[in-house]
């Protein structure tokens, strides 16, 4: 399922910006069909896109805001840029929630900043309006400065999504009892243009809880194909995050407290598992590719096994206990 | 194309179509109290539109061919004055522009601008649409500073403001010995001189908010646009109102867009002209400075514009761009 077109530019994208933070919903039960409509209506009227197959996924209207600042440039230059960012709020399995903020990078037509409805046409969006040093590599450097730490007058894409996520956590609609608790993942991902062999993808774990990627596609076009597949990557990632996360938080704990932490992984979790299920064909080999080397399924399958026999050995001795204290 | 194997309708984008015509065009703006108190001047005034009126119909025909389909419409202002009753109104206006020779196709209300109740069978049904409210969601403001907003913290228009460049700055400061200089509101996108404008949306009264004049204006346009939809349904479609039949008591028991003419072309358009009286410069001024900072659904303008590549209309995708004005002379 692709998000909706996104407006055409005239203009060819230098680089896509984007950050998704992919985290648990704040709420004690998944959220039907209708419960997600309601949750998801960002925007009064525009419609929430939802799918049911193989699992339920939706997502809000895009939201939209205003920038007019600086993207690094390599390590120590910058160029200004004005437009917009759009944001979208997905939700997987009723259960996990994303916020996806990107803007497509392009040069500007003009040197000077232009009357709003210019970047009002054109929602996630930003021109380079600055002096851009001469390419070969504009994209790559942009890239590089993206990934340095923002300045207070560099774009901060993380401020907005996380911005944005908290907005759609603080709805009246949600409990605030998520049936376990566990961290929010960062993917800062960016998109090129160009390659004739076909998209390729790299994704690398950078520290705890952030991760970057990078797509390589063939047109533009192709860009809501790639944001589609990092959101994918996302969940899956947050998925593996977490179930290790519990793993290791149950080590040496008392038999009874190690089912507490496990179970509601199997309970809530296990079935959200379909890594490239929803991804748009063009990515699919991406999938592939990355799986081969990471072999994230493998390591999800493992994990949910040592989950079950832990939890099977626990009950054993709880059982055991209860027979030998004369309670059975 | 070749269809995908597989596909669910909850993930795809359906957009009720509108009718369209090539051209609406809106005639005149007058108070309740002129067209109560000043009938004669505004039937004067509707005289002298009905040369213009050919004029454009006839323009248009040069622009989008012999086929070219025009429709007028005529804008109520009961938001304002709702304690008028409608009957008083409608007649006086309505015998003026018959006296004029003048065709009403459709007379739209500016509290359907607000709220647009849903008709069925000609009488309201269900809650309406809070069309201002959907209208407001969807504006971007731009940030004002330059060069640094960076995301971090949003551009606003909590305040009920908009503008369209950036905002003066006092010499004033907290720290006497820095005072700041003065620096001038600029206007964005300007040549080289600014024209700034800085637009109020609304006003809070207590729980209740009250939208200026010039944003329900610009609602008025995208509704003449066909740009507005609700969950992909139409929002404010003409509803008969047959010659026969009794005004009603209030204005909400009047659907927000009344097709008086059965004959008439459809009321939304490709491009809209509003003829007014050129007292309404700033307001109509501000009405562009509001549809600037729109972002319109991408699924209506995907919308709106396949329409128009299909009838051979190409369609700027600046919504601002399809809205025109002719002022007229006059108070």
């Amino acid at each position: 399922m692709s998000d909706p077109p996104p407006r055409r530019t005239a203009l060819r994208p230098l680089v896509v910006l984007g950050e998704i933070r992919t985290c648990l919903l704040p709420h004690s039960t998944a959220l039907d069909g209708e419960a997600t409509d309601e949750l998801l209506a960002l925007v009064p009227g525009a419609s929430v896109r939802r799918r049911e197959r193989p699992g339920p996924l939706a997502f809000s209207p895009s939201k939209a805001i205003g920038v007019d600042c600086h993207l690094a440039w390599g390590s120590t230059d910058s160029v200004r840029i004005v437009g917009t960012v759009a944001s979208t709020a997905v939700l997987v399995g009723g259960r996990l929630s994303q916020m996806s903020s990107h803007t497509t990078v392009v040069r500007a037509p003009q040197r000077k900043r232009q009357p709003w409805s210019h970047y009002t046409s054109q929602i996630g969006v930003t021109e380079v309006i600055g002096k851009l040093p001469i390419p070969p590599d504009a994209d790559q450097e942009l890239i590089a400065g993206y990934r340095t730490a923002p300045s207070p007058t560099t774009l901060d894409l993380s401020s907005v999504c996380a911005r944005q996520l908290g907005d759609l956590h603080r709805s009246p609609q949600l409990d605030q009892r998520p049936p376990l608790r566990a961290p929010t993942t960062r993917l800062r991902w960016t998109a090129q243009i160009g390659g004739n062999a076909g998209p390729a993808v790299s994704f690398r774990v950078e520290e705890e809880l952030t991760r970057t990627a990078n797509v390589i596609v063939r047109a533009p076009d192709e860009i809501p194909d790639a944001l589609r597949f990092c959101q994918d990557v996302a969940v899956h990632d947050w998925l593996l995050t977490v179930i290790d996360a519990k793993v290791l938080a149950a080590e040496g704990l008392s038999h009874g407290q190690q089912v507490a932490v496990l179970a509601p992984i199997l309970e809530h979790l296990a079935h959200l598992w379909m890594p490239g299920a929803h991804v748009p064909s063009t990515m699919r080999s991406q999938w592939r590719d990355l799986q081969a080397e990471a072999n994230f399924t493998k390591q999800w399958t493992t994990r949910v096994e040592q989950v079950e026999r832990r939890i099977e050995v626990a009950t054993y001795h709880a059982v055991r206990g209860a027979i030998s204290a004369g309670d059975w | 194309m070749r269809l995908p194997t597989y596909r669910e309708a909850s993930e795809e984008a359906s957009i009720v179509p509108l009718p369209t015509a090539h051209l609406s065009m809106e005639i005149g703006h007058f108070s309740f109290d002129e067209i109560l108190d000043e009938t004669e001047r505004v039937q004067a005034e509707f005289r002298r539109a009905v040369p213009l009126v050919q004029a454009f119909t006839e323009s248009a025909r040069v622009e989008f061919g012999p086929d070219a389909t025009v429709s007028t419409c005529y804008l109520l202002d009961d938001y304002f004055q709702p304690d008028v009753e409608p009957a008083k109104v409608l007649d006086r206006l309505l015998a003026a522009a018959d006296d004029a020779g003048l065709t009403i196709d459709y007379l739209g209300r500016e509290s359907g601008c607000h709220e647009a109740p849903v008709f069925a069978g000609g009488v309201a049904v269900g809650d309406p649409i809070p069309v201002a409210e959907m209208v407001a969601a969807r504006l971007v403001a731009q940030p004002e500073d330059e060069e640094t907003a960076n995301g971090g913290r949003p551009p606003t228009t909590e305040s009920g403001w908009l503008c369209n460049g950036r905002r003066e700055r006092n010499g004033g400061s907290r720290l006497a010995m820095h005072p700041e200089p003065y620096r001038p509101p600029q206007e964005y996108g300007r040549r080289e001189h600014s024209i700034f404008l800085d637009v109020e949306l609304w006003h809070n009264r207590g729980a209740s908010r009250r939208w200026s004049c010039a944003f329900l204006a610009a609602v008025w346009q995208l509704l003449r646009l066909g740009m507005l939809r609700y969950h992909g349904a139409a929002v404010a479609e003409p509803q008969e109102w047959s010659t026969g039949r009794e005004w009603p008591i209030r204005w909400k028991e009047l659907p927000p867009v009344i097709r008086l003419n059965p004959s008439a072309e459809p009321f939304t358009a490709y491009r809209t002209l509003s003829m007014l009286p050129k007292r309404y410069l700033p307001i109509e001024h501000a009405v562009r400075v509001i549809l600037d900072h729109l972002a319109l659904d991408d699924d209506v303008a995907a919308h709106a514009a396949a329409r128009g590549r299909a009838e051979q209309v190409p369609l700027p995708v600046k919504v601002v761009e399809r809205v025109g004005h002719l002022l007229l002379d006059g108070t």
